[in-house]
């Protein structure tokens, strides 16, 4: 019996020791160069065509492809009003010429502007034009140029809508291969015509836009139920859905699915482009197969638009893109069989959630280090049974086992906690470069700074505002004072209708530094009168309720002023609108128990344990550049002076109106900020003082309790009380 | 003589040598076992009783600081209290109700399958349901705070009261009762009846059997059963958080609480100084109540 036992221990140990040996790794001895793994080779490259840039002043307004796959860019020079085309047969050469006589012909026959261009398989070019002031708002005209330059216009049977302003606009033109005419019409869908006008049919609703036409399909992008619908052009006829949810590429869902771009390639596929990069499908395929990554290209850079994506006659492609200044530029793809598919190092981000800042920063390192591919990890990214909490446990685990990102957005993490634990390197190098010709914004800057060393920067902040009629500024001094006016004007609300919660939120970013003491406790005379003060903003309400928005209950008169916490310039718009409504009205900071507060956010940190610091504070270096800080990403005011100051100059807003509904039938409508106006704004943000960071748990824990207090049930000793009670538990962890 | 006393030495040897290969041929038994233990459990223990006594992120030593700040910090105190207080309360209460149904259901025999399942289906409840039940039971505007209404003219918000720790106490009791039933059930089982069959002819009653009989008889489940049920204790944390999140009312603030809080604010030290005086306090607990009934034997 002991014999057996003996032998069933060795038999399991000797088990055991197969099993653990069998995951081990291969020594170096077996390694030899012939059966190491070879990367994986080969990839879309980006470059952009020099001669297509807007560096010379000119814009590539459209492109167009002949039948024979020739591509034509049309760049114009506004300085001297000239058009130049610039084509290319091969994909190598660019041949400049000017743009041929119908061009002028047709833009001098009227006030038009040209906006698509189009060939059909005998070289007969379609043009689609945009007449300015039309008349009963048809906007467009089709002309046709035979190839003997006859030019005359294609009577349309136009399929008018009933809105009186937008009777007949189209975006988008199309020549399909039958020589028939595609055209996206808005408020009425994607029609169908004949070469002389007869209208022959709807595609989709007449919500939808963004469509294709390959061969002899035409392919439908449904934005509401997330599909691609394609239709027989022959038969009219849906012959099947491809629903994007299902496909086993990765177009991803939400906002970036709005930028989706449907175009032909050859033999009957179609590419899919958006900012996560393009994706072939075959004719008849189900697959998406991403062909070019779109982290590793432009195309994953927010402050870049692309309008198109071409497909050249040597399987390259092209993509022109502009940024909001109206600077166009083209970039080539070619295929580079010699580059590795991937980047062989890689630099990682978290962010908690999506940030277009360190998008439009990873797109900038990628392009001065192709070598490195930028990962942006974020922790919350839409799967709804991941929690705050659980994302922050991921993220610390990593940390502990030495293995995490090699920079981290601190924007909702608990910062003092890291930086007391020694997590993230000091960033005073970076700090002290930009520093030196004074290049950012100190008080933000030094939000995090102790000591002379900079573990977190914050890169962007938000300003609590309030505007309202000059005469009464004296009373936004502080919350005192703003009482004091609360309770001396009667007939009127002064900041229109908040909830409890809305009201502690929104005064929590000019208060909440003096709740807390330095013994970490609740200081209970402050918040006493916080809550008191709030009471009374509450109780000033008047019969105002929740659909009466702020700013639009101050541009019709009903309040004093209203308030916002302005993420930068690009988010002034309402408040511009009701000053310009009310002819008056000047933005001041918020009052509170402390004065000129900021909230700071983009707060970046290194890692310690990061083993590319060099590469991650170049990083940090380019989010505080001016080309990144003026980038138009609406995530809060740069802390690049350069960028502030240029920020003020309101550029690239020129022929921008907006057009805003509120409650009721109140329109708010108007053209952006004027510099002086944003002139007001740069020199708020030079004042800034006070950083603000309110605990969220504290907060809702104040929110929490305070509700009967509000309701008038207990008295503001009670609520305060258990605000106290509840929060000592917090505070003394 | 002598060669008795050569027999015995020879046989002291050969008994020698073979209590060692004994001890070798167990050693590799347990030892894939170990090894699972030392990787999962041992080792990352190691790893923690090191970090209590290191700053930050592991790097500079600071000898016994971690402990003291744990020992002074207020949040651990209350913590420890609560949960103190709730294993008082719980487990002599689950071992007593437990073995009550234990014995009432053995004592059915044959129609004893269908009880058993029903102090068994709590277990198979997913801790979800549960937390949703106890919501519409106990919340401000559920059954019991309407029943209190109409008896006492006011709700009750029971989560938001020190009422909240007796909330997880019935949880507790009426989730763990069944599966600590099976395990006396298993012990009865194993309780010779001739033994009470001699104790019924010597005049025993019941009662008398039940404490000469099979309580003594029942030490040995006791302990397992005690040990089970102190690790069920800290499970309760799952309904607890679910229902009040990361910082409920005091009364129902546990250990388990403050050190996912810890964890979340990268607080590793203060965690792993904790962790290492809680499993001091639980191996001293487990020792002193093996030694108490190894003591009573």
């Amino acid at each position: 019996m002991k014999k057996i036992k003996s032998i069933i221990a060795y038999i399991c140990i000797i088990c055991f020791s197969l099993v653990l040996l069998s995951s081990c790794k291969d020594s170096e001895s077996n390694v030899t160069k012939e059966n190491v793994p070879q990367a994986a080779m080969g990839r879309y490259v980006e470059k952009y065509i020099e001669e297509l840039s807007s560096e010379d002043g000119g814009m590539v307004a459209y492109t167009a492809v002949r039948n024979d796959g020739t591509i034509e860019f049309y760049k114009y020079y506004s300085e001297e009003n000239v058009t130049k085309v610039y084509s290319t047969a091969d994909g190598i050469n660019f041949e400049r010429k000017d743009a041929e006589p119908w061009y002028a012909e047709i833009l001098n026959m009227g006030n038009y502007q040209i906006t698509k261009i189009d060939y059909d398989s005998e070289g007969n070019i379609y043009v689609l034009i945009f007449e300015n002031e039309a008349e009963s708002s048809l906007f467009n005209k089709i002309f046709k140029v035979t190839s003997d330059n006859e030019i005359h216009e294609i009577d349309m049977e136009w399929r008018e809508t009933d809105v009186e302003d937008l009777k007949v606009y189209i975006t988008d033109m199309t020549v399909t291969a039958e020589d028939e005419l595609m055209i996206n019409q808005s408020l009425r869908g994607i029609l169908h015509y004949t070469d002389e006008g007869k209208y022959l049919g709807q595609y989709g609703s007449s919500s939808d836009g963004i469509y294709t036409v390959s061969d002899n399909y035409i392919y439908n992008f449904d934005a509401r139920q997330l599909k691609i619908n394609v239709y027989n052009i022959e038969t009219h006829e849906m012959t099947r859905e491809i629903p994007l949810d299902e496909m086993t590429g990765e177009i991803p869902l939400g906002e970036m699915i709005l930028g989706l771009k449907l175009s032909p390639g050859k033999d009957g596929s179609i590419y899919i482009t958006d900012r996560s990069g393009v994706y072939k499908m075959v004719e008849d395929g189900v697959i998406l197969e991403k062909i070019i990554d779109g982290e590793l290209t432009s195309l994953g850079i927010p402050s870049l638009h692309f309008s198109a994506i071409l497909e050249g006659i040597n399987g390259e492609f092209y993509i022109p893109y502009s940024d909001r200044e109206q600077n166009t530029s083209v970039a080539k793809y070619e295929f580079d069989e010699n580059v590795s598919t991937m980047p062989s190092m890689e630099l990682t981000v978290y962010t908690l959630e999506e940030n277009n800042t360190l998008r439009q920063t990873a797109g900038e390192l990628q392009n001065k280090y192709p070598d490195f591919k930028v990962n942006i990890k974020v922790g919350l990214d839409g799967d709804t049974s991941v929690t705050k909490t659980d994302a922050i446990k991921q993220l610390n685990g990593e940390l502990l086992g030495g293995k995490g990102p090699d920079l981290i957005l601190l924007d909702g993490l608990s910062v003092e906690s890291y930086i007391q634990k020694g997590v993230l390197a000091d960033l005073s190098d970076i700090v002290n470069a930009y520093m030196k010709d004074e290049k950012l914004l100190s008080a933000v800057i030094n939000t995090y700074a102790n000591d002379g060393k900079y573990p977190v920067i914050p890169t962007k902040f938000h300003m609590p505002l309030i505007w309202i009629d000059e005469e009464y500024k004296d009373y936004m001094k502080n919350l005192d004072t703003l009482i004091e006016f609360v309770q001396e004007k009667k007939d009127k609300p002064v900041l229109g209708y908040f909830e409890p919660d809305d009201l502690i939120t929104t005064f929590s970013y000019t208060c909440f530094p003096e709740w807390i003491n330095e013994g970490k406790e609740i200081n209970r005379q402050e918040l006493t009168k916080f809550l008191q003060n709030m009471k009374i903003l509450y109780d000033n309400r008047g019969d105002l309720t929740g659909s009466d928005g702020k700013a639009f209950a101050w541009a019709f008169n009903k309040t004093y002023g209203c308030y916002s916490l302005l993420k930068g310039y690009q988010s002034y718009v309402i408040e511009n609108l009701a000053q310009d409504k009310r002819q008056g009205g000047i933005p001041l900071f918020l009052p509170g128990q402390v004065e000129k507060s900021f909230v700071p956010v983009n707060c970046i940190g290194v890692n310690n344990n990061s083993s590319n610091i060099d590469i991650s504070k170049e990083f940090v270096s380019l989010m505080l550049s001016e080309a990144v800080q003026k980038a138009p990403i609406s995530d809060g005011f740069p802390v690049n002076l350069d960028a502030l100051e240029y920020g003020a100059l309101g550029t690239g807003n020129e022929n921008m109106y907006y057009m805003v509904s509120g409650p009721g039938e109140e329109i708010l409508e108007g053209v952006p900020p004027s510099r002086e106006k944003l002139e007001v704004i740069k020199e708020l943000c030079h004042k800034v003082e006070t950083p603000s960071v309110p605990d969220e748990v504290l907060i809702e824990i104040i929110i929490e309790n305070s509700k009967e207090y509000f309701e008038g049930a207990i008295t503001v000793e009670d609520a305060v009380e258990k605000i106290k009670e509840k929060s000592k538990l917090y505070l003394s962890e | 003589m002598k060669m008795l006393l050569k027999k015995s030495r020879k046989n002291q040897n050969y008994i020698y040598r073979n209590s060692k290969k004994e001890s070798l041929t167990g050693w590799m038994f347990i030892l894939p076992s170990l090894a699972g233990v030392s990787i999962f459990y041992l080792i990352p223990f190691a790893d923690v009783v090191r970090r209590s006594v290191t700053e930050g992120m592991g790097v500079r030593f600071v000898g016994l600081r971690n402990y003291i700040t744990v020992l002074e910090n207020e949040a651990f105190l209350l913590a420890s209290a609560n949960t103190i207080k709730f294993m008082l309360l719980c487990i002599p209460l689950l071992l007593i109700f437990s073995l009550l149904f234990g014995v009432i259901i053995k004592s059915l025999n044959g129609k004893a399958g269908i009880y058993k399942t029903a102090f068994l289906v709590p277990l198979a409840v997913p801790v979800a349901s549960i937390v949703l039940m106890w919501r519409f039971l106990f919340h401000e505007n559920g059954f019991f705070s309407m029943l209190a209404v109409s008896i006492l003219g006011n709700p009750i918000d029971f989560m938001n009261t020190d009422l909240a720790v007796y909330v997880l106490i019935i949880s507790y009791l009426w989730k763990n009762t069944g599966y600590d039933m099976i395990l006396w059930i298993a012990g009865l089982s194993g309780i010779p009846s001739s033994l009470y069959e001699a104790a019924s002819v010597d005049g025993a009653g019941r009662f008398k059997q039940f404490f000469y009989i099979t309580l003594p008889n029942l030490r040995g489940m006791l302990f397992i059963i005690f040990i089970l049920s102190v690790i069920n204790s800290f499970k309760v944390f799952r309904e607890a958080y679910l229902i009040g999140g990361n910082y409920p009312h005091t009364s129902m603030y546990m250990l388990q609480h403050l050190f996912n809080n810890w964890f979340v604010a990268l607080d590793i030290e203060k965690l792993c100084a904790g962790a290492v005086i809680i499993s001091i306090a639980t191996s001293a607990l487990i020792i002193f109540f093996r030694n108490s009934i190894q003591g009573g034997k």
